[in-house]
């Protein structure tokens, strides 16, 4: 049959796809510390076409390469931070992160700029992502997530947590128990918790993960990274920063994610047109050309 | 179902219900002792669909695996109870409280045949309540019609650090001081001390529940003494900054400004994800309309 009627209908899944992605982009325009995800598309892996059977004395001839359509390959989260709002509500807790990465030239250490999604160059010329921080919970279950969410509260039994109830862990690995609202509690840019008088009552584990498109979303605000503990560690205070009574909120772009929203459904129409052209020669061909 | 439309119909449920909880505030602007409630997202469970180990190639930055969101949901709402303005009225009976604290009233409790129910000496069981509006007033006793009680509007008894009914004598004059404690003055000039009204400090807001009539009330599974502490006196009341002030009345502690602002927000947001619905909905009849 004619190939490129499969062209456009993995065309339109493909469409499909990124106006299910730029969706939810949109529904998580008000959920705190969400990262926008966009589709990166691939084209189906080149196919070599040969002519074959011209005549018993030519050898078959090549004509050219052809990719049979299109597909979105891996789903990457934005990690950019999102912008901050005040709200003055002491258990609104932001986290910034902003983790410069150096490394040693001739014993002098120069800094990895990163460009706008986080890619950077190291001096060997490979690839390297910016870290990310995180807050280090656990959930029902008692395994270790991240998560950005900058909205806590303290249950009945004292312990702190986030709004859909992930334990917050302290630097000991523990959940950290409050057993008081964080209205009275002041909590220091580093992390540290401190009550009225000073007095230390704990001190947030925040998670350093050298390479966030390693985290697996789980939703709900939480990530997972799975076989690769190796690639978490405590962050150091000088790589983020917490600021109580502000929430950052989701880095979703609404006049970006509209305009997207636009572009995939044009395209899945385009693609949908394609097929009825397909369909129309087929048609003539069928009813047309082999009339008597 | 196609993908985007189950994110959007999520989605549009959640913002509806921020849309109806900023009306309730907007309503409530003038409602003494009334407190804005609050609410925020979190991002749906996210699913990973399966991707072959073809996928696998060089450059690609996300484990295996697409990602999928499916919108967003309300997931916590909580009352903020900062402050509202006291205003003077010069009534005896009309008291504001300065500080994190509330009254306890005494609600009696109905049983599931709709009666009070009654405890082994016939006497009606009470729960306790409590609230912000101190629009007391004084009502007679339906079996004796010579003793008055401090009540709220509805009837409902104000309670005193015993947990008892406050009882005033008739005609006497009554003088309410900042620590709660209540005084008559008789015509002939004689003090009656009646006792002290029960105040108690809030531990943690995030555990009350709004009962309607800006009252507030504990679930079944929140132990009392991590959301409330009752004052223990004058001294303690000095301390966190707490007073009783007569002939004055809490304003609600609802911002036009701030609710107007969330608003538009809101409406916005319901707005783009409306969008999205009938953006879906323009997919399906393109993929219905494949075949003319």
């Amino acid at each position: 049959m004619l190939r490129g009627m499969y062209t456009a209908a993995a065309g339109m899944i493909a469409h499909q796809r990124r106006h299910d992605l730029i969706t939810n982009n949109i529904a998580n325009l008000n959920t705190p510390g969400y990262k926008a995800q966009v589709g990166v598309m691939r084209s189906f892996p080149e196919m070599l076409i040969n002519l074959v059977n011209e005549g018993a004395d030519r050898p078959s001839r090549t004509i050219g390469t052809l990719n049979t359509g299109t597909m979105v390959e891996e789903v990457l989260p934005i990690w950019t931070q999102g912008p901050l709002q005040e709200t003055a509500n002491a258990s609104d807790l932001a986290l910034i992160s902003n983790i410069r990465v150096f490394e040693e030239v001739d014993g002098v250490p120069v800094e990895i700029r990163f460009d706008a999604s986080g890619r950077g160059v190291n001096q060997a010329g490979e690839t390297v992502y910016q870290p990310q921080a995180f807050y280090t919970v656990w959930n029902e279950a008692g395994e270790v997530r991240y998560t950005r969410n900058s909205q806590m509260v303290v249950d009945a039994e004292g312990l702190l947590r986030t709004t859909d109830g992930h334990r917050v862990l302290g630097q000991d690995g523990q959940p950290i128990a409050l057993g008081r609202s964080l209205d009275s509690v002041r909590v220091t840019p580093a992390g540290v918790l401190l009550d009225g008088q000073g007095e230390v009552l704990g001190s947030l584990l925040i998670t350093r993960i050298d390479n966030p498109y390693a985290l697996i979303r789980e939703g709900a605000g939480v990530y997972r990274l799975e076989g690769n503990e190796a690639a978490a560690a405590a962050a150091d205070p000088d790589d983020f920063e917490i600021r109580q009574g502000f929430v950052e909120r989701s880095n979703v772009d609404p006049a970006q994610a509209v305009t997207d929203l636009m572009v995939a459904l044009r395209a899945y129409e385009a693609n949908q047109r394609i097929v009825q052209y397909y369909d129309k020669s087929l048609e003539k061909a069928v009813n047309e050309v082999g009339r008597v | 179902m196609n993908h985007s439309m189950i994110t959007a119909a999520s989605s549009l449920y959640g913002l509806q219900r921020k849309l109806d909880i900023i009306a309730d505030n907007v309503a409530n602007l003038n409602t003494t002792g009334y407190k804005r409630k609050d609410a925020s997202f979190q991002d749906i469970l996210t699913t990973v669909k399966a991707q072959p180990q073809s996928m696998e190639l060089a450059g690609r930055r996300t484990p295996l695996g697409l990602t999928e969101g499916w919108g967003a949901r309300l997931s916590m709402q909580w009352s903020d109870f900062s402050q509202g303005t006291p205003v003077s009225t010069g009534q005896p009976f009309d008291l504001a409280i300065e500080g994190n604290a509330l009254f306890e009233l005494a609600v009696p409790r109905i049983g599931a045949d709709g009666q009070p129910v009654l405890d082994e000496n016939g006497n009606p069981v009470f729960d306790p309540v409590w609230t912000r509006n101190g629009a007391f007033q004084l009502s007679p006793d339906p079996a004796d019609g010579e003793r008055l009680y401090l009540t709220a509007a509805d009837g409902t008894f104000v309670v005193d650090e015993n947990g008892e009914k406050i009882a005033i004598p008739r005609g006497s004059r009554v003088d309410i001081d900042a620590t709660g404690t209540i005084t008559a003055y008789t015509d002939a000039g004689e003090a009656v001390n009646v006792g002290r009204l029960r105040l108690v400090r809030i531990v943690n807001p995030h555990l009350l529940t709004a009962v309607g009539s800006q009252r507030f009330a504990l679930a079944d599974n929140v132990p009392l003494n991590s959301a409330l502490e009752p004052l223990a006196g004058p001294q303690q009341m000095a301390e966190e900054g707490i007073a009783v002030r007569q002939g004055f009345l809490e304003q609600s502690n609802v911002d036009l400004t701030k609710e107007m602002t969330d608003l538009i927000n809101a409406q916005r947001a319901f707005q783009l994800m409306s969008r999205a619905l009938s953006s879906a909905d323009t997919m399906w009849d393109l993929a219905n309309k494949l075949r003319g």
